[in-house]
């Protein structure tokens, strides 16, 4: 159910003469009160769905949280014992580490945001050392969607899921075949959202 | 405007892209149309194994002809497909299942499959990592596993090369019927003048099926499976379970494929491929329990697929007596794709000459309606009613008019 911040709220706020203004991870900031916030330099603070809206509470303790704390609950994925962002940065290392170790070979730099033209050897998927060119040439034998790249070449099987490279895959696929980008599906989310320990998922 | 067709192959999973490649050698345009992606079902979301053990042994010889095949698919399509041939164990935990695959095993070898029963110490010596549950083992050493994806993939790519059509994220409406013959299909983009529709469509072949008037005892099965990070190589057989509830293998690349069953996969409703949350869960218990090696590994991705599902586990082959011109091939029940490359030639061939090199007979569609005991023509021109659109009977017949 989506929840809306009204300019009501963030008045509640202003009335209260703070700078600050707590929204629910996941919740909408109506455009009139977006356009008041900006307008006082108000700072947006997300944080769990849970806590109540900051207007609707008379008085908030909870308004207490720390940046911190707001961090924590908005980031872990969908199970409470799945690995934090940076404990999924610090796996992906070390998997790649330790396959590049068995492999014999030094580690390539990590993709660049914006590909330059041309890059047919820039390492596209990080995890899975795929290459621009490879996903060329699986479009130019057909692949025409994110989930068909991805299985033909295994850009986004890897670690992160794609998280690192599934952006710039469909960047690729906008530019070769000529799509408008809304034409681009996504490719198919899979649970878990972190890796998951196989001892800590078998025990539900 | 109608465009017309040599061939309609309804399914861009790995048995339409087969077919379409053996039809395409032949000098065929088959047009595939698949409502989704190439391999976007089951094709690429199974666990690629390549088995010949534990089959029903009516399916036995086309399991070993594609054993054989897949030994040279590499070749074939000019890619690497990660076939890896370094046999099957299939796992007891009790004397039960022990005896009852004991008996199995010996069925099989009579009927010439090369496989065996193993001791507890006997699997280690194959494979040092089995957990202490594990009691013996039935071992197949010519089965194996391969990328099923790539394998879709390959004969797509050469389909195509070959002048074969997809027409992908495109749905079948409605197959055309003049006095009961196929005279064409309708999808929600075009519609298709042709002869011959060939049903390749997996989970949903009896909804194809359903378009001409026919009907099959298919219902789908839900499977799940999961991935786990890469490792190095650790053992490259493929493993089972007595009774089919654990199955899986580390993949070329280092991860780790495994699925599972609990017993409640069929009571899934028909649209939708929800995640059942106590699968997952039921996965990772069965891989620690059988290879303890493995707990500290983190799963990184879940999916799953439905099985066509047959009443009798055995998949549909070949024509109908009731409508000429519509050929099945659906119904693998889950373990299809091991025998893809054949199945794809031999669909091929009866399109082509209305004969096939290996008897199919036993997977009729027949079966059902007219139980154990008939007079097949699924593979046959027995009561030819000129099947298809090349087959010698109607080549012969056009000349005569
Ligand atoms: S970069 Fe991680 S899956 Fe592609």
């Amino acid at each position: 159910m989506p929840v809306f911040v009204f300019v009501k709220d963030v008045e509640a706020i202003l009335r209260e003469g703070k700078q600050e203004i707590l929204v629910p991870e996941g919740a909408k900031i109506s455009p009139a009160a977006l356009d008041l916030i900006q307008e006082r330099g108000i700072r947006v603070v997300r944080r769990g769905a849970s806590e109540p809206l900051p207007g609707q509470a008379a008085s908030e303790p909870a308004a207490e949280t720390s940046d911190e704390q707001t961090e924590a609950t908005g980031r872990t994925g969908d199970r409470d014992d799945a690995v934090s962002e940076d404990e999924l940065e610090a796996i992906v290392d070390r998997v790649i580490k330790r396959l590049r170790r068995i492999r014999g070979e030094t580690i390539p730099p990590a993709p660049e945001d914006r590909p330059p033209a041309d890059d047919d050897d820039m390492i596209i998927c990080r995890c899975e050392e795929i290459t621009k060119g490879e996903i060329k040439e699986a479009i130019r034998n057909g692949m025409t969607t994110l989930n068909g790249i991805k299985r033909v070449t295994r850009a986004g099987m890897g670690l992160c899921q794609g998280q690192t490279c599934q952006r710039l895959v469909s960047r690729i696929l906008i530019s070769e075949l000529g799509l408008p980008p809304a034409e681009v599906e996504p490719s198919t989310a899979r649970a878990p959202v972190r890796p998951v320990r196989l001892s800590v998922f078998a025990t539900g | 405007m109608p465009e017309s067709a040599d061939v309609v192959i309804v399914g861009g999973g790995v048995m339409g892209c087969a077919i379409a490649y053996n039809l395409a050698k032949e000098g065929l345009k088959p047009v595939v149309v698949e409502k989704s992606d190439i391999g976007g079902e089951a094709s690429g979301s199974n666990g690629g194994g390549v088995r010949q053990s534990a089959r029903n042994l009516k399916e036995m010889p086309l399991a070993m002809e594609s054993v054989r095949m897949y030994g040279e698919l590499h070749e074939e399509l000019g890619m690497d497909v990660e076939y890896v041939r370094k046999g099957n164990l299939r796992l007891c935990t009790n004397e039960d299942e022990f005896e009852t695959l004991r008996r199995s095993v010996e069925n099989q070898k009579a009927v010439g499959l090369d496989l065996e029963m193993l001791d507890r110490k006997q699997v280690l010596e194959i494979n040092p990592y089995i957990g202490d549950m594990v009691v013996g083992a039935s071992y197949c050493p010519t089965d194996g596993h391969v990328n099923p994806f790539l394998v879709t993939y390959g004969f797509f790519k050469r389909a195509r090369e070959r002048g074969a059509r997809f027409c992908t994220g495109e749905q079948v409406r409605e197959i055309r019927l003049q006095k009961g013959r196929v005279t064409g299909v309708v999808t929600d983009k075009r519609t298709l003048e042709t002869d011959t529709v060939i049903n390749a469509a997996g989970v949903a072949g009896r909804e194809i099926c359903n378009m001409v008037g026919l009907d099959l005892p298919m219902r789908p099965v839900f499977s799940e499976a999961l991935i786990t990070e890469p490792y190095p190589p650790l053992f490259p057989q493929m493993f089972g379970h007595a009774r089919g509830l654990f199955y899986g293998r580390q993949t070329v690349h280092g991860p780790f494929f495994w699925g599972g069953f609990v017993g409640t996969e069929q009571y899934i409703h028909r649209e939708g491929k929800p995640l059942f949350h106590y699968i997952g869960p039921a996965i990772s218990k069965a891989v620690i329990d059988y290879f303890p090696v493995l707990k500290e590994l983190h799963v990184i991705r879940m999916w799953s697929g439905l099985i066509a599902a047959m009443s009798d586990g055995l998949p549909v082959l070949g024509f109908t007596e009731e409508v000429p011109g519509f050929v099945l091939c659906t119904g693998f029940s889950g373990h299809g794709f091991g025998l893809a490359p054949l199945i794809g030639r031999l669909i091929s061939e009866l399109v082509m000459d209305c004969e096939v090199s290996m008897p199919i007979n036993d997977f009729c569609f027949s079966r059902f309606t007219k139980g154990k005991e008939h007079e097949c023509t699924c593979s046959g021109n027995a009561t030819c009613t000129i099947n298809t659109a090349v087959c010698p009977n109607k080549r012969a017949f056009l000349k005569n008019i």
